[in-house]
């Protein structure tokens, strides 16, 4: 029992059953809130019951004006704090993929329609917080994050929104276990690059080949995704429209990863490998395609390409392909 | 490690909570906590790396016995003498929140030591005005922002909203009286005479002008000569100081023919000794922890250490014989000393045998011979011919040589040159006069009213009053002693403002002053179980007996708790109404249209809304699109202006759409 908040607050999600995933948006309401005093606020009571006992004991009425004063301050701190942060709404929450090991970071979007609020803290559990305020009505992307340990798409763990503004004293927090994902990609790790080339002439023939870097092949419209690179800023300037260079690779040189073509046993080890060569040919610009089991990407090069044989690779084995 | 910036706020709240302690505490404390503190502001500019945790263990260690070895026990001022500097010492310890929260919660438990040596006004609005400060403080603490002006309006704000609060649980929260258990002693000067006199002690009263008591009397007050204030009697003489004695006498004479008898309410400041004031000659006190003794003075058992308040009803012309031994004490002197004023004794009882007549020779002698009354008698240790006569013939020396004194002089020398010639006699140490109030109607008597008297045995009369003091300045019982005294005697800021040009401007500001202070004493720190049970006789509770305390529990706990929940409802309910209100007027809106048959649809929104009405009334359209174009820019537009809103309410107040007539 490492921190007394976080243990009570486990007991009650357990009684209660949190276990379900909070679509957004939602709007932080009594019902998600909880309140309890800080180890701060702990000290402060303990005190404040000492300064009672002394004004009790010699009669004392400044005494207890005292207490009742900083009573009451603490007593209407308790609403102050509750206040901060009833009424936020945390409307959309996404993340960019990353590779595992790297730290995912949730770009939660929050909405203020209430009073200004200070010191919200957005935490992952055991991660580090991310600490900002809000002015009233304001809007806002805050990202808080998240660490990755396995490859696929990672469902965030309890995301606590919490503050103790204004005086430390009150914890007001909410646990949210949000319906958001990011997609991890296998860890890189780097090796020689084995590509495997036996692939049957049915698939080239016909073709004056693969989509490559090397020849020059003419100009095509653009299309959204087609890397920036191939450009054509020389047509764009003619007043053409946007255009893309197309290249041609050489019958020979259009590489493709198989995942079976690896040696080896350990699906994970070979999926890290393969996204390691998928980086290097992307920083090499040459034009690769990717075959798990019997599903086949076709070569391509660009980030959409990398991105989906990623995917690919981050996904084989759970289910959604 | 080096300092914070965020933490100067902290030290100035540190300071801000320790400077009225200054004056309490030994003056080494104050020296090492202003070292402390300038030694954290200069580290904090500077960025001078701070002290290790070893260096500040041993520190912390070393201050810690000098603060227990210096103040005299576990008292108070030792308390918050350690308290201030541990808090000053953690000041170079502020690296994380906790630490900075640490030292703010614990400057609150510094201002509490504060409340044990002063609960006037100023000390109350201090304190205030120091929680305020620590409040604010500890927000700064809390957000991330740097400015010091939010967290000081949110600290204003959060102690308005904790002021009801406050007012409700301080009036029901239930009183014990007697307190808890034994009381730590506040050794901090309590002013007021000792229980026992020599010459000088009261003259070092005369400058000082705190109020000793306040006296509102039931009905018509005595007038001035009479004001006598019976402190203490001293009988015990040793050749230079009257003392108290031990051998005290519990059985009350009874008063003999009393016909002036005056009720009154006394509020005595606490003098940390054990005796209380009363009108001589009193016959009772409400004081329940306090005794009548056989020379008539009241004995608390208790030192007063808090202020009291009691009524006390006392006769001005009683007459009171006492007991046998009583007045036997009254005759006792020393073997040797003082031969010159034995001798003059001796000369008075060879003319007469009669008591009174020879104690009118005595006053005529202070008449006549040139004595004067004066602050400054000089000193009497050595006898104008130049020769030491020892410790022991100071009255001597008074009486025949110098001739200049106060008060005290007069009674001392008196009551010896009574006892010498055979006649009973005692010093009775107390207050004389005070100055009326002229907005409360009460008497104020201050430390320099102080006075001592003399009373003499007389077997016809008892035990008379005798003020040798009158004899030689009657202007005394006329006034107060600064104006008693020969001019220039008294060059003091009190007197400049009593007496000079600025009195007529300045008196009636400190007389409403006074009366503030009374008032404050009377109804807010003296409330208590008395005045607690009456509010909830008021309230319609009424309980009598002795074990109501578990009941003043119950209804305070009856009556706290919905009254938190309230404030607590109101507290978090503001700001929604605001947030609100336009939709409040877009019902009324919906309202009015439905109520002439066009009812919204739950399901529509506003602008389809309008569409359907307008395809009905056409006649309506320029005041629907109006109140719905703003009612959208209100809901969902980027920020709500106060005028907009009330603007809405205004169009909709006026939208009244008529019924189409069939045709």
């Amino acid at each position: 029992m490492k921190n007394p908040v976080s243990f009570i607050s486990g007991a009650i999600r357990k009684r209660l059953k949190i276990n379900k995933r909070t679509p957004l948006p939602i709007k932080l309401r009594h019902r998600y809130l909880y309140i309890l005093p800080t180890r701060h606020g702990l000290v402060f009571f303990a005190i404040l019951l000492a300064i009672l006992i002394g004004a009790i004991n010699h009669n004392n009425n400044l005494g207890f004006i005292l207490t009742f004063l900083l009573g009451g301050i603490s007593f209407v701190s308790i609403f102050h704090t509750f206040r901060n942060l009833s009424g936020l709404t945390l409307l959309s929450a996404r993340a960019i993929p990353v590779f595992v090991g790297q730290t995912a970071s949730f770009a939660i979007c929050v909405e203020n329609s209430g009073p200004p609020r200070a010191s919200l803290c957005f935490n992952f559990r055991n991660r580090e917080q991310t600490i900002f305020d809000l002015a009233a009505g304001e809007k806002q992307t805050i990202t808080v994050p998240h660490a990755t340990a396995e490859r696929g798409l990672l469902r965030p763990d309890i995301l606590s929104v919490s503050t103790t503004y204004p005086l430390g004293l009150f914890r007001c927090w909410s646990l949210l276990y949000l319906d958001a994902q990011c997609l991890v990609y296998p860890r890189p790790v780097s090796g020689p690059t084995i590509t495997a080339h036996g692939l049957t002439k049915d698939d080239n023939e016909g073709k004056s080949g693969g989509p490559g870097v090397d020849d020059f092949a003419g100009l095509k419209n653009y299309q959204p995704g087609d890397p920036l690179q191939h450009l054509s800023w020389k047509s764009f300037s003619r007043g053409q429209g946007l255009q893309r260079k197309v290249f041609e690779g050489q019958a020979g040189e259009t590489i493709y990863f198989d995942l079976d073509a690896l040696p080896g046993q350990d699906l994970e080890w070979k999926l890290s490998r393969i996204c390691h060569m998928i980086l290097q040919a992307e920083a090499h610009r040459m034009a690769y395609g990717l075959r798990t089991g019997n599903h086949l990407i076709e070569p391509a090069l660009g980030g959409r390409h990398k991105r989906s044989c990623l995917r690919r690779l981050a996904l084989i084995g759970q289910g959604e392909g | 490690m080096v300092p914070d910036r965020r933490t100067i706020p902290i030290l100035a709240v540190v300071a801000i909570c320790t400077l009225p302690h200054f004056l309490n505490v030994a003056p080494w404390v104050v020296v090492a906590c202003l070292l402390l503190w300038s030694y954290t502001l200069a580290a904090v500019r500077r960025n001078w790396t701070l002290p290790g945790r070893l260096s500040r263990g041993t520190l912390a260690g070393i201050l810690s016995v000098l603060t227990m070895t210096t103040h005299e026990g576990f008292t108070i001022e030792a308390f918050v003498a350690l308290l201030a500097l541990m808090i000053s010492l953690k000041l170079l310890e502020n690296t994380s929140t906790r630490d900075r929260m640490i030292t703010v919660i614990l400057c609150y438990f510094l201002l509490v030591g504060g409340l044990f040596f002063d609960d006037s006004i100023i000390a109350t609005a201090y304190m205030m005005f120091a929680v305020l400060c620590t409040t604010a403080v500890m927000i700064h603490i809390n957000q991330g922002k740097r400015g010091l002006l939010a967290p000081l309006k949110l600290s204003v704000r959060l102690m308005i909203q904790a002021v009801p609060i406050m007012l409700i649980m301080f009036l029901l929260f239930p009183r014990i009286q007697g307190g808890l258990w034994g009381r730590t002693p506040v050794n901090s000067g309590r002013t007021g005479f000792s229980n026992e006199i020599s010459f000088g002690a009261i003259a070092r009263l005369a400058e000082n002008h705190e109020v000793a008591f306040r006296i509102e009397f039931n009905g018509e007050a005595p007038a001035r000569e009479q004001l006598y204030w019976r402190g203490i009697v001293l009988s015990e003489f040793d050749g230079s100081t009257w003392r108290r004695g031990n051998d005290r006498v519990k059985t009350v004479p009874s008063l003999q023919e009393t016909r002036q008898q005056i009720t009154y309410t006394l509020t005595l400041e606490p003098h940390n000794e054990h005796w209380l004031i009363t009108l001589d000659l009193p016959m009772r006190v409400s004081f329940r922890r306090a005794w009548l003794l056989g020379d008539h003075t009241l004995y608390s058992w208790r030192r007063i250490s808090q202020r009291i308040s009691y009524v006390g009803e006392s006769s001005l012309d009683a007459k009171t014989f006492g007991q046998e031994r009583e007045w036997k004490k009254g005759l006792q002197l020393p073997e040797e000393g003082n031969p010159r004023t034995r001798e003059l004794a001796a000369s008075w009882t060879r003319e007469t045998e009669d008591p009174e007549e020879i104690m009118q020779m005595a006053l005529t002698y202070f008449q006549e011979q040139a004595f004067v009354y004066t602050l400054n008698p000089g000193t009497l240790d050595i006898g104008t011919k130049g020769e030491t006569t020892g410790a022991k013939d100071l009255i001597d020396r008074f009486l025949f040589d110098s001739r200049k004194g106060f008060c005290e002089h007069y009674a001392c020398s008196f009551a010896f040159l009574m006892r010498a010639a055979g006649i009973p006699a005692r010093i009775v140490a107390g207050y004389q006069g005070g100055t009326v109030n002229r907005y409360g109607g009460y008497l104020v008597v201050r430390q320099s009213d102080a006075h001592a008297w003399c009373e003499v045995w007389l077997p016809a009369q008892g035990w008379v009053r005798v003020d040798p003091t009158a004899a030689v300045a009657p202007e005394r019982l006329q006034s107060n002693a600064t104006n008693a005294l020969p001019a220039g005697e008294m060059i003091s800021a009190w007197s400049f403002f009593r007496a000079g040009p600025l009195a007529d401007w300045l008196e009636p500001m400190a007389s409403a002053w006074d009366l503030l202070n009374s008032r404050w004493n009377r109804w807010v720190m003296g409330y208590s179980v008395a005045e607690q049970l009456d509010l909830f006789s008021r309230l319609g509770f009424h309980l009598n007996g002795q074990k109501n305390l578990a009941k003043r529990l119950g209804i305070f706990l009856a009556a706290a708790l919905p009254l938190l929940l309230l404030a607590g409802f109101l507290i978090s309910r503001r700001k929604k109404e605001a947030e609100d209100k336009v939709a409040s007027y877009w019902m009324d809106f919906c309202q009015k249209l439905a109520d002439i048959g066009l009812a919204r649809p739950p399901e529509q929104g506003p602008r389809d809304y309008m569409r359907d009405i307008l395809k009905h009334r056409p006649d309506l359209e320029l005041s629907i699109r109006e109140i719905v174009s703003l009612y959208i820019s209100l809901r969902y537009g980027r920020q709500a202006k106060d005028e907009d809103v009330r603007h809405l309410r205004i169009l909709v107040k006026n939208f009244t759409p008529q019924k189409r007539r069939v045709r």
